[in-house]
């Protein structure tokens, strides 16, 4: 017996020696450095050590699935891999202006139907081909073939035509003032590269699936990065494409890792072994200030177009009254929210436009709401609920992967509750939340939504927001009808910027006064970066590129590995 | 020894079982509100492309009929569906993500039974000791936390206090993958002689398998513990003792033998539920296995992959819980009687 114990207590030690073994063979990243953290693009200094392409890679964890179709991505994470892989006809800078790129410059018609564009010569796809009018064609016929995504941005495109292999003509079914704006998310696959791996039979007839499975993989696309491997619902690695038009900086990073989002210690271990470049937007302020204890680790706080909003369902009590929609608007303590040590969005600003301040059309004299207990008593006297607000409670959904928000719903309960409204609050995941969106009656009272615009202009906000069109979307969860579909109409329709804008404001300040939505604030993202050995341009802005994916832009950031060693 | 009736009764229950389980799911699938296209096209998708992708996944069609379809193609061929998540089959999703889960099971059901085991002859062996009193709050540990919180723990230890071990995922930067064979990236690294491959995948086991083995090492430590205590008392021990028979043999040939009966059942099922207890575990550590796909199913109310899901795990559950009965009715020839009787 004794020496059969013996043997058990040595197979223990034998097991515990073995982890000693595995933990001498593991690589060991130090989880310490002693790099300070930059705040300029770091300087590169000679070095004898020869890297591997390996060794210029950047990883960045994000929410998951990833689509890299631009026919079928939609969401945040969707667009940095198709803005990193496909080229748009016009690029979108960080000061939020439009800049040629695939189209070097374009013409637009007097009554603003017809714009030619004409494209700039010899563009490489991934596969090797020329970029050439029928491929941009040939995009647009896919988008409204497939429909999904971003399609619905190009639906006002009546017709497409090659005049010779690098111009093109648009034909629009209405003058639509920001178009140039939407041709920011137009990005242009090779017809060749597509047609060559599509799937038949399919939905599109004789396009069979229009290489939809394909593409879940594979890239069709000129931009920069092409896609080297994807594996679905665990990551995408996007290599260098040497013949980009545009050039290479030797320090640019070779590959481009996005990977599905793990636990908040997970990322902790990852950006402290220098695993991680940089983090996703959604976790807790408490996650980023621990990351930001780590040397060599910054953490980016700029306005990327997002406003955190409260959108109240207006056709179902007790939020059809428009004096208790604006009661609840004076119940929200907006400063507390935003507050730099006690807030849960720390350096965003409150809002004071259905639209954050970095989005052309934002007019900064608008009145909004402030936090005013007296004013809030005052409008729901006001109101048909006055008698006993505490009998029609307030149905309010907010999304459990943005834990944060909770914190806003329960500063709304705590302070309503004084003035006697009653607001019931329920977590649930966002796929549960955009199912109860899409009828009046599965609509909650409030609302929790982060809005982005879907091109870089005020209109794209006010149209997915209040246009009859987008009614029981995420967007638009006011059913309210069509009473704002003229006017948005009218704003977008012009094609003079300056009145456009002014027509915007006008609105603006129209849906203000309604309170079909709470906007609460401009939000400040937040992202975690490493700085000792890497750089991102959005680390040193307070503002970056309304739209998603473009502050994301792999081509611009660099990586020193010889730092990385340090 | 005559097993045949048995096995086929217990067949037989399991496909009724897994009958009942298949409309079961399928019904409170498609209950919670919501359209499932809509949700999968995106906010503006136009209702022509919606009204195409419900007539391909047969939305538009009563509850009962759409049903119909999806058991006959999944008993004729197979077909569990398209994923709106992954936009593929979901029989490919799954052909792609179950032979990580099962890999890391393994790894984790190897931990279970072997410490589980050990710790529980230990604890029997030097029984009202500190050495059991140790063991027992081990154990009443293990089962208590819940094996996320392992995961963190170990993440934090050794992954960031004293980094010896990966994280995250399933392969690390620069490592190459080896050609598929059998989809489990650790066994196709052996098999192909990829050793830098392999040792590299297995270190990416070790953290969430050790996690996810945690509940059921514990649990079989407590049982075969006692289990053996109750042996040591029995009175054919006395004898044997009393015959001059070596200790060596009666610890291995009929106290530990006899005394593992009842953990083996828990076992058995124990690793049948790793399968299910995995999906928190492979969410931590963003690892691409069938459980995390599961979980991201049910959040984006992708239909299809949740049945698929669902099907696949009560179908290893059961085949799991047939193979115990069988070794047990085996081992133990009074239960195959008693149930004949029955």
């Amino acid at each position: 017996m004794k020496k059969f114990l013996k043997r058990l207590f040595a197979g223990v030690v034998y097991a515990v020696l073995g982890l000693l073994l595995v933990s001498c063979a593991a690589p060991q990243p130090s989880p310490t450095s002693t790099s300070s953290p930059s705040s300029s693009p770091v300087e590169s200094t000679p070095s004898a050590t020869s890297f591997k392409p390996e060794d210029y890679m950047i990883s960045l964890e994000e929410d998951w699935p990833t689509y890299s179709d631009p026919a079928v991505g939609t969401d945040f994470s969707d667009m940095i891999a198709v803005t990193n892989v496909n080229d748009a006809l016009v690029f979108l800078t960080n000061d939020n202006t439009i800049k040629p790129w695939l189209a070097e410059k374009w013409e637009m018609s007097p009554d603003g139907k017809v714009w030619t564009i004409y494209l700039r010569k010899g563009v490489k796809f991934h596969n090797g081909e020329t970029l050439k009018a029928s491929d941009v064609v040939f995009s647009l016929k896919r988008h409204h073939a497939i429909g999904e995504g971003l399609s619905f941005l190009f639906i006002n495109i009546e017709d497409a035509k090659a005049i010779d292999d690098y111009t093109v003509q648009f034909t629009l079914k209405e003058p639509f003032g920001p178009f140039l704006q939407t041709l920011v998310r137009f990005y242009v696959l090779s017809e060749k590269e597509v047609m060559s791996h599509i799937k038949t039979p399919g939905p599109y007839g004789e396009y069979g699936d229009y290489a939809k499975e394909w593409l879940l993989t594979h890239d069709a696309g000129c931009g920069p990065y092409k896609i080297k491997e994807a594996k679905m619902e665990e990551y995408i690695l996007m290599e260098k494409f040497d013949d980009w038009w545009g050039g290479w900086d030797p320090n640019a990073p070779v590959y481009f890792k996005m990977f599905s989002q793990p636990d908040a210690s997970t990322i902790r271990t990852l950006i402290a072994n220098r695993q991680l470049e940089i983090t996703d937007e959604w976790q807790a302020v408490e996650t980023y200030n621990a990351l930001e204890q780590i040397p060599g680790v910054k953490i980016a706080r700029y306005t990327v177009g997002h406003n955190m909003t409260l959108k109240l369902h207006c056709s179902k009590p007790p939020t059809d009254d428009v004096h208790f929609r604006r009661a609840l608007a004076y119940c929200l303590d907006y400063n507390a929210l935003v507050d730099s040590k006690t807030g849960v969005a720390p350096g965003s600003i409150p809002s004071v436009n259905p639209v954050p301040r970095n989005v052309p059309g934002f007019d900064p004299n608008l009145k909004q709401y402030t936090f005013d207990l007296e004013k809030a008593k005052e409008e729901l006297a006001q109101s048909k609920y006055a008698d006993n607000p505490g009998a029609y409670p307030v149905t309010y959904y907010f999304a459990q992967e943005v834990p944060w928000t909770e914190k806003i719903a329960l500063m709304l309960q705590a302070n309503a509750a004084k003035i006697g409204i009653k607001i019931e609050v329920t977590r649930m995941p966002f796929g549960s939340m955009i199912a109860a969106t899409q009828s009046p009656d599965t609509t909650p009272n409030i609302f929790s939504e982060i809005n982005a615009p879907y091109f870089p202009e005020a209109g794209s906000q006010i149209q997915s927001g209040f246009h009859s069109s987008c009614q029981g979307t995420v967007n638009n969860t006011h059913w309210s009808g069509d009473i704002w579909d003229k006017k948005i109409e009218d704003a977008l329709s012009t094609l003079d910027e300056k009145e456009r804008f002014a027509k915007y404001s006008k609105l603006m300040q129209e849906l203000n006064d309604y309170c079909g939505t709470i906007y609460v604030f401009d939000q400040v993202e937040l992202r975690a970066v490493q700085t000792g050995y890497f750089y991102w341009p959005g680390v040193d802005l307070d503002s970056v590129a309304c739209c998603a994916g473009y502050p994301l832009y792999a081509h611009d950031m660099r990586i020193y590995p010889e730092k990385k060693l340090k | 020894m005559n097993l045949g009736p048995f096995i086929l009764r217990r067949l037989a229950l399991a496909v009724l079982v897994l009958f009942g389980l298949s409309m079961l799911i399928f019904v409170i699938a498609r209950v919670i509100p919501g359209d499932p296209a809509r949700m999968a096209l995106g906010p503006r998708a136009p209702e022509y492309a919606i009204e195409s992708l419900r007539k391909q996944m047969n939305l538009d069609k009563p509850i009962y009929e759409q049903y119909y379809f999806w058991l006959r193609d999944f008993v004729t061929k197979g077909d569990l569906g398209f994923s709106l998540l992954t936009r593929r089959p979901v029989m490919e999703d799954i052909k792609e993500f179950l032979p990580a889960t099962l890999e890391l099971v393994i790894v984790s059901a190897i931990f279970m039974a072997t410490f589980g085991i050990l710790l529980g002859v230990l604890a029997a062996r030097f029984r009202d000791t500190w050495i059991d009193s140790l063991f027992r709050v081990i154990a009443y540990l293990g089962i208590a936390t819940p094996s996320f919180v392992w995961l963190v723990l170990f993440i934090l230890l050794f992954g960031y206090v004293w980094p010896i071990l990966p994280a995250v995922g399933r392969v690390s930067k620069g490592i190459p993958l080896p050609p598929h064979i059998t989809g489990m990236v650790t066994l196709d690294a052996l098999l192909t002689g990829n050793w830098r491959t392999f040792w590299d995948t297995f270190l990416h086991l070790i953290m969430p398998g050790i996690a996810l083995a945690m509940g059921g090492l514990s649990q079989a430590a407590r049982i075969t513990r006692s289990s053996m205590t109750d042996h040591m008392d029995k009175e054919y021990i006395t004898l044997l003792t009393a015959y001059g028979v070596p200790g060596k043999i009666i610890f291995m040939k009929y106290l530990l033998k006899n005394s593992l009966i009842p953990t083996v059942s828990i076992l058995a099922l124990d690793i049948a539920a790793l399968f299910a207890n995995a999906f928190i575990v492979e969410m931590v550590v963003s690892y691409p296995g069938l459980s995390n796909y599961g979980m991201k199913a049910i959040l984006n109310k992708d239909l299809n992959a949740i049945v698929g899901v669902i099907m696949v795990l009560g179908i290893i559950y059961t085949s799991v819980t047939i193979i115990i009965d069988i070794i047990v009715a085996y081992l133990d020839p009074r239960i195959r009687l008693v149930k004949r009787a029955s």
